[in-house]
């Protein structure tokens, strides 16, 4: 409970930083000028520009950090996260492939829609192999696959684009951005965010039992297949929806359960919110560095950051996790 | 097929020990009696088919210790005994006092398996023997009316073999019922009250370890030379015929 009220703060702390920091600079005195209202300009730039963006980071950093838990909860393996199963990349052809045939312009609640389809299909394939006691091997490669496929298609949906100017729209928003948001991004996302979250967080206990090994779980009265199915569907919630609306923004997944894990005794059932509170506040810090780094032309992706941070993070965890890869070869 | 018209029934306040040779089908019986494989016939607890029961009214009444139990995180001791009232509800290590009732059980099991001083210690920097004795309190955490053990002394040295059978043993005499499959003849002619020969995923015998474990049924299960010897048994003194070398 602490843990949750400490991780919360950070989040709210980084929150109002995020409010803060931008083309303006608002001083505390500014600050409260345009929370009261009594600014119009200053209230303005908050409540339409920056409330949006940073009520994206806490959504969907959280969205990611507790779809990550719930993974590797599921797989009883730290280095599985929605990105290794291909859920973001597959997630985003979807969304281009709706985009770049002009079925759905980008406010379109068609898009989340899309990407929940595109999420839901990679993570039940994966899902699907793993449910055979595959080796976190297989896994691992199969996402690679996966998340290649998804790769190359949106590739090839941005090589057909008739139009040059949305074929760059779209490659800009693959990045991962949570530039120039709207509430309507907000609002197209964060039902099905908390769809995804609640239908995670309701099988938390089950994720515990399931670290005894699917056969102990079952004879302890857990439905491992109603149990999967329901993960599937909360990640891709989720996952889907977010990458709707930001793009494609990896590793949080990975890093954020990985973080305070050790801060819940490694217990799968309480680690799902304070994973998910990690999140946010890993998204919002990036989003905010992302403001603080001066470039010449276009500002920094949040995707970007994220996948220079997490790569070497998740190669570290890969050398942590070799001696245990190679001992248990079921791994 | 695996097991054929295998017909058998399991009493509580005893201790069954099923044996046979590899591929006979003992692990499968296990997983037919708990509902967890498709099979035809049925299991029964009392007067409930097993298959059709709630899973979690299963899970309270039968619990199972299966072969080769790994550990995905390193929890607490406490915390996987503590898993084992997960089919009570309520009692989690997300909320440890849910239960004031299971929180003596937990203890209960932790002090019959000597791992009152190892609770806090995490579960991945156990011995073989340790784990083990951490995954029967588990099982035991359940409390059901049954405990089915698939092979839970493979790869336990001599003593921790000992310590096991003797926890189950003096669990039986609590009143539950426990089903163990092992290999070891001479312990299970030792401990159990009664035995189960099982050869071709058919029971050859049936009955107490002197009945079960006559010369020609033993020849004829492992394709083993026997020797007649008289153990101390649950029942007192019996003879039986124990493997002394390759046929």
């Amino acid at each position: 409970m602490g843990l949750n009220v400490a991780l919360g703060g950070l989040t709210a702390c980084l929150a109002a930083l995020s409010l803060a920091i931008g083309t303006t600079w608002f001083s505390p005195d500014q600050f409260i000028a345009a929370v009261l209202g009594s600014d119009e300009r200053l209230a303005l730039i908050l409540y339409q520009i920056r409330l949006p963006r940073t009520l994206l980071a806490i959504l969907i950093g959280g969205a990611l950090g507790l779809s990550g838990a719930a993974l590797q909860g599921l797989v009883r393996n730290p280095l599985a996260s929605p990105s290794l199963f291909g859920a973001p990349s597959a997630a985003a052809l979807c969304a281009v492939i709706l985009i770049s045939t002009g079925a759905a312009g980008a406010l379109s609640f068609m898009l989340p829609i899309a990407g929940i389809t595109g999420a839901l299909l990679s993570v039940g394939v994966l899902l699907a192999i793993a449910g055979k006691d595959a080796p976190i091997v297989v896994l691992l490669l199969a996402g690679v696959v996966l998340s290649s496929f998804a790769a190359a298609g949106t590739s090839l949906a941005i090589n057909l684009s008739s139009n040059p100017f949305a074929a760059l729209e779209v490659a800009f928003w693959l990045l991962g951005s949570l530039e120039d948001r709207s509430f309507q991004h907000v609002w197209m996302a964060a039902p099905f965010i908390v769809v995804g979250v609640l239908l995670m967080s309701f099988q938390a206990r089950a994720l515990s039992v399931m670290s005894l090994g699917e056969e102990t779980a079952k004879s302890l009265g857990v439905d491992v297949v109603r149990l999967r199915i329901l993960i599937i569907l909360g990640v891709a919630l989720a996952v889907g929806s977010s990458v709707a609306v930001a793009g494609t923004i990896g590793f949080i997944g990975l890093v954020a359960p990985h973080l305070v894990r050790p801060l819940v005794a490694y217990d799968p059932s309480r680690l799902l919110v304070p994973a998910g509170l990690a999140g946010a506040s890993l998204l919002l810090a990036a989003d905010i560095l992302v403001r603080l780094v001066p470039t010449s032309g276009e500002p920094l992706k949040v995707g970007v950051v994220t996948a220079l941070v997490g790569a070497p993070f998740f190669l570290g965890l890969v050398l942590r996790e070799r001696h245990a890869l190679a001992a248990r070869g079921a791994w | 097929m695996l097991l054929n018209k295998v017909s058998c029934t399991f009493q509580q306040g005893e201790l069954t020990a099923i044996v046979g040779p590899n591929g006979a089908g003992k692990s499968t019986l296990l997983r037919v009696l708990l509902g967890l494989v498709r099979h035809s016939g049925e299991a029964r607890l009392g007067s409930e088919t097993v298959a059709t029961m709630n899973i979690k009214e299963r899970a309270r009444r039968i619990s199972y210790l299966p072969q080769g139990q790994t550990h995905a995180w390193p929890l607490s001791v406490e915390a996987v005994v503590r898993l084992g009232r997960y089919p009570h509800g309520g009692s989690t290590p997300a909320a440890p006092n849910a239960s004031e009732s299971g929180d003596a059980v937990i203890d209960q099991a932790l002090e019959r398996l000597d791992l009152i001083g190892l609770r806090d210690r995490s579960i991945l920097t156990l011995s073989g023997g340790e784990q083990m004795r951490v995954a029967l309190a588990r099982a035991l955490a359940v409390d059901g009316e049954f405990l089915l053990a698939d092979e839970p002394l493979a790869s336990l040295d001599p003593r921790y073999q000992f310590q096991i059978m003797e926890a189950l043993a003096a669990d039986a005499s609590h009143g539950r019922g426990i089903v163990v499959v092992m290999h070891d003849l001479a312990l299970a002619a030792r401990y159990a009250h009664h035995m189960i020969l099982l050869a071709h995923g058919k029971v050859l015998r049936s009955g107490t370890p002197s009945e079960v474990l006559t010369e020609d049924a033993v020849v004829e299960a492992f394709a083993v030379k026997v020797q007649t010897v008289e153990v101390d048994g649950q029942n007192g003194a019996c003879s039986v015929a124990l493997p002394v070398g390759v046929a």
